[in-house]
């Protein structure tokens, strides 16, 4: 009876932001060199066949004769990308006898995409992948060492960092006792390791975003803080600011070209605190796997800014795509979506946002997928108040009739409008305060000040949360019937909100906005009891139309 | 070249008879002034000639059945000269017959005369509109507004709805008040002051049924059991703008609504500006409440001052753009307008209630009285004292008061609330109780 030649590594795909795990078994039989694989692999799965011949080759191994087939198992998942290389080439190892697994026979999870030199290349994903290997019982993992730190962020597991084809084969040989040392010490070594001289020295190759992550954020948010520190003027937006990233409240920015909504909006990651392990962890796999995350990143930490350009396509705001590819929406997830020039959005595009807005989450529903994705983030509109822009300008340019100014803004649906608690009104800067705009100013002071008011604001929401027994959430978040209860605002001064908003014509949910966003203001003074001047300034930010 | 041919198409009108019988009186007029204004439309046919036609021929009512040889020989029998007559080659003159020639327009005019077709089109439209008291005026009847006659390019048929066309012609003065359609407090205040005391005296309040200040009037004057007549741009059964529709039905049954236009005509943009001329040809007296620098009153004052009408108009802050328009009129050379007082003296007007003694000094001296101030913190004061020269938005009244942005928030809303500010364009302004 002919001898069994037959090895099996397993790996980890991607499907949208989850990890699904893959068998992959490699089968040596007698016959005419042919190498196929089976199992849905789309085009880059087919092309690794000549990576993985030439990486076995210049890392110094054989390449085994005969009639070589890999199947990648469940096979009717369809798999995508180049994160199979590496256990690929692993299964051909041992189907040849070139490899033996140590001895414990602990399963070992193996991604990465292999060089022809036979290097290993950093992926998009492996956070995702790491996470679900985990939850599946799977604690070892092969990783490629430039994923090593965000690999690490999913504690409880136990990421061995590779740069080599050889490295990984031997971390494979060893107990499970020893890899760890093995990984370290193949690691310091790297140059040895490949096993011969690397002819071409030049890496041309870089990774789509190479640069670290962790780096870029941190400079955008030096950038923030400096830029929110050199505001001159616009106090009042700046309160407003503060008021919407304190109680997470979505915000209108109505004001003439050239008044800084932009610049104001961007300032605004300065001052939203740093996410928690479980937030940022979450958000790393939304955005590693989108290939967002760069070589060397661990957890991100700051919280994302997405700020699309108005021709932004459904698709593009809300996720899909012929394999799941998350939306900005889901990027944004417990970061900011500032959509600059909101009139201009396509209005099925802003309608999409309504769900997502609603619930937190965004459900996508193609005909070979259903997909439900995280999509909690701070609404940031900027819109001209009408079509020339100058209508909140003192100087009376505007020449807008009052039908043209409301279907300006009818260009925004109603229920997106309703869902922004705060409507932040700008003008001009005044001749005075246009000389300090351009200075840039070098203390941070203020902006670390906010920043600190801003978490200070959001610990005391959490506490009252915890009191009442709820899961913590912002003001912003807090649902209608839960107001009276949990914010306890006392009876007089719910019968005046309710005055005052009769008297300015407030719809219901006009009411319960301007109640939220007094206790994020009471929160932010340190008050505990909504008192009526608190009310008098939440009132300020209601969405003016105008009367007859 | 054919040479000019008597034989003309002539429509039998007789089966008109029968039918006309299922209308009133008010209706059969009301057709035949549709059908005869809609035929001059699409003849472009000039106002002068319309004119001309309507005063040979006594009236809309009487062309219906007219045949074209009939028409022609009561104009001739009406003009000394030849071209008077008529405006293109349908001239009947015996010496001329032979040199003129028929002209396209001439045969378009001959057919659409004689066709029935628009007859019956117009017929099928009156019915529509029976059960409203819509009802048509041209230059013979007898409610016709006199002051109308005297301007130049009056229309030649008017439609209204409404009872109010005998008190509107009766009356000893007719007030056409209008203004800005994005009125601030003040000229919300000056229009209602001035609306509410001519209200109550033998006078008709007209204005043009738009938003802002005219809609103001109109609504003033029915609070104050006054009379008020609209002229609006498109027909009067067209509601425009739409929030005024109250506000139009109760002028339909209290006072009148005039229009140019037969029944089912919607606005268009140059409808406004002619609308215009009629506003301030009907009346004996125009006033301005409030009117920034460009404003289509100031178009209605222009035709007030090509018709030789009194125009009024109330002076406001010179600081303000708002008041821009109406301090340009007085500088123009229209009357400075303090007090209603100023007309009623004038125009001798009688009270309309004679029991009812108003008493007129202490109203106005009530509305010139500063509010109260009793009840207001210091600081609220101090806003207050910040906008009482000119508007000011929020971060000028920031910047004047020094204090900071969420407290002056706070602070403006709660003036808001107690009614002694109110905002505008991002602007706010002080209210007058």
């Amino acid at each position: 009876m002919q001898e069994v030649k037959y090895g099996r590594v397993i790996s980890c795909a991607l499907n949208g932001i989850n990890g699904i795990l893959i068998e992959i078994e490699v089968s040596l039989l007698a016959g005419m060199p042919h190498f196929e694989i089976v199992g849905l692999g789309d085009c880059a799965v087919r092309e690794s066949r000549n990576r993985v011949y030439a990486a076995i080759k210049n890392s110094g191994y054989n390449f085994p004769q005969g009639r070589l087939t890999a199947s990648y198992a469940p096979a009717w998942l369809k798999k995508e990308g180049t994160g199979f290389d590496l256990a690929l080439a692993l299964a051909i190892l041992i189907a040849s006898r070139q490899l033996k697994i140590g001895p414990d026979k602990q399963p070992v999870c193996v991604i990465g995409e292999l060089s022809l030199t036979g290097e290993v290349k950093p992926l998009p994903g492996v956070i995702c992948r790491v996470g679900a290997c985990v939850s599946k019982g799977i604690e070892q993992m092969i990783v490629p060492a430039q994923n090593y730190n965000e690999a690490a962020g999913i504690s409880s597991s136990k990421p061995y960092p590779v740069r080599s084809l050889r490295a990984a084969a031997a971390i494979l040989a060893r107990n499970i006792d020893q890899r760890e040392d093995t990984a370290n010490k193949m690691l310091l070594d790297h140059s040895k390791d490949t096993g011969h001289t690397i002819i071409c020295n030049n890496h041309f190759y870089q990774h789509t975003s190479s640069k670290s992550v962790n780096a870029a954020e941190d400079h955008v948010y030096e950038d923030a803080l400096l830029q929110f520190s050199s505001i001159a003027g616009q106090q009042r937006a700046l309160r407003g600011l503060i008021l919407s990233a304190a109680g997470w409240h979505h915000s209108l920015m109505l004001g003439s070209p050239g008044c800084g909504k932009t610049t104001l909006a961007r300032c605004l990651p300065a001052l939203l605190p740093d996410m928690e392990t479980d937030e940022a962890r979450e958000v790393t796999m939304i955005r590693s796997s989108a290939g967002l995350t760069g070589e060397n990143d661990s957890l991100i930490k700051k919280r994302p800014f997405e700020a699309p350009h108005h021709t932004a396509s459904r698709g593009a705001m809300i996720g899909g795509g012929n394999s799941p590819y998350p939306g900005l929406c889901t990027l944004a997830h417990q970061g900011i979506l500032f959509l600059d020039e909101l009139t201009h959005f396509a209005s099925d595009v802003l309608d999409s946002l309504r769900q997502p807005l609603e619930q937190g989450v965004v459900n996508i529903s193609r005909f070979n997928y259903r997909i439900s994705w995280p999509a909690d983030f701070l609404l940031v509109g900027a819109a001209n108040p009408c079509q020339c822009g100058n209508l909140l300008e003192p100087d009376g340019k505007c020449r807008c009739s009052s039908e043209s100014v409301s279907r300006h803004l009818n260009r925004i649906s109603g229920p997106l409008l309703d869902r922004m608690d705060l409507t932040i009104e700008m003008t001009r800067l005044k001749t005075d305060e246009l000389p300090n705009s351009v200075s840039r100013q070098l203390s941070i002071e203020p902006a670390l000040i906010a920043r600190q008011a801003v978490a200070n604001c959001w610990q005391r929401q959490r506490e009252r949360c915890l009191e009442h027994g709820v899961e913590p959430v912002h003001n912003g978040r807090v649902s209608g019937r839960d107001i009276a209860d949990l914010f306890e605002i006392s009876q007089e001064i719910l019968q005046y909100t309710a005055n005052a908003s009769d008297l300015l014509n407030l719809s219901a949910r006009g009411y319960i906005k301007a109640l939220k966003l007094a206790r994020t203001i009471a929160d932010l003074e340190n008050d505990e009891l909504i008192k009526q001047e608190h009310i008098n300034e939440a009132l300020q930010y209601r969405l003016y139309r105008s009367r007859q | 070249m054919k040479p000019y041919n008597t034989d003309y198409i002539e429509a039998d009108n007789s089966k008109y008879s029968a039918v006309l019988g299922d209308f009133s009186s008010q209706d059969i007029k009301l057709a035949k002034s549709i059908w005869f204004v809609e035929l001059c439309r699409q003849l472009h046919m000039p106002n002068r000639l319309q004119l001309r036609i309507l005063r040979c021929c006594g009236g809309s009512a009487n062309l219906w059945s007219c045949s074209i040889k009939q028409i022609i020989a009561r104009i001739c029998a009406f003009s000394t000269r030849c071209q008077d007559c008529f405006y293109h080659n349908i001239c009947m003159e015996p010496d001329n017959r032979e040199t003129r020639f028929i002209s396209n327009r001439d045969k378009d005019f001959y057919s659409m005369w004689a066709d029935n077709a628009h007859r019956d089109q117009v017929l099928e439209q009156v019915r529509r509109y029976q059960n409203r008291n819509i009802f048509a005026l041209d230059i013979t009847d007898g409610l016709y507004p006199q002051s109308l006659i005297n301007i130049s390019g009056y229309p030649a048929v008017i439609f209204c709805e409404g009872d109010g066309m005998r008190y509107l012609r009766e009356t000893p003065l007719r007030v056409t008040i209008v203004g800005t359609r994005e009125p601030t407090p003040y000229g919300i205040k000056a229009t209602e002051i001035i609306t509410r005391v001519l209200a109550a005296y033998d006078c008709a309040i007209i204005s043009g049924l738009a938003k802002g200040v005219d809609a103001l009037v109109h609504k003033t004057t029915l609070e104050n059991g006054g009379f008020t007549a609209a002229v609006t741009a498109g027909s009067t059964d067209i509601y425009y703008p739409y929030q005024n529709k109250l506000i139009q039905q109760e002028i339909a049954e209290k006072g009148v609504i005039i229009s140019e236009h037969p029944p089912g005509t919607k606005p268009v943009k140059y409808f406004f500006p002619a609308r215009n001329r009629i506003l301030s040809g009907i009346a004996d007296v125009v006033v301005v409440t409030e009117s920034p620098k460009h404003s289509g009153t100031l178009i209605t004052t222009s035709f007030a001052t090509d018709q030789n009408r009194e125009v009024y108009a109330v002076p406001g802050n010179i600081i303000q753009a708002t008041s821009r328009g109406c301090n340009r009129l007085i500088i123009d050379g229209a009357a400075l307008l303090d007090d209603p007082a100023q007309i009623i003296d004038r125009y001798g007007l009688q009270l309309r209630n004679k029991h009812n003694i108003l008493p007129q000094d202490d109203q106005l001296k009530s509305h010139r009285s500063q509010p109260k101030n009793d009840n207001l913190t210091e600081q609220e004061l101090m806003i207050l004292a910040c906008l009482s020269s000119y508007a000011m938005n929020m971060d000028q009244i920031t910047s004047a008061v020094k204090m900071p942005v969420d407290k002056v928030a706070s602070l403006v809303t709660g003036l808001e609330l107690k009614n002694r500010i109110r905002r505008s364009k991002g602007q706010y302004f002080l209210t007058y109780e």
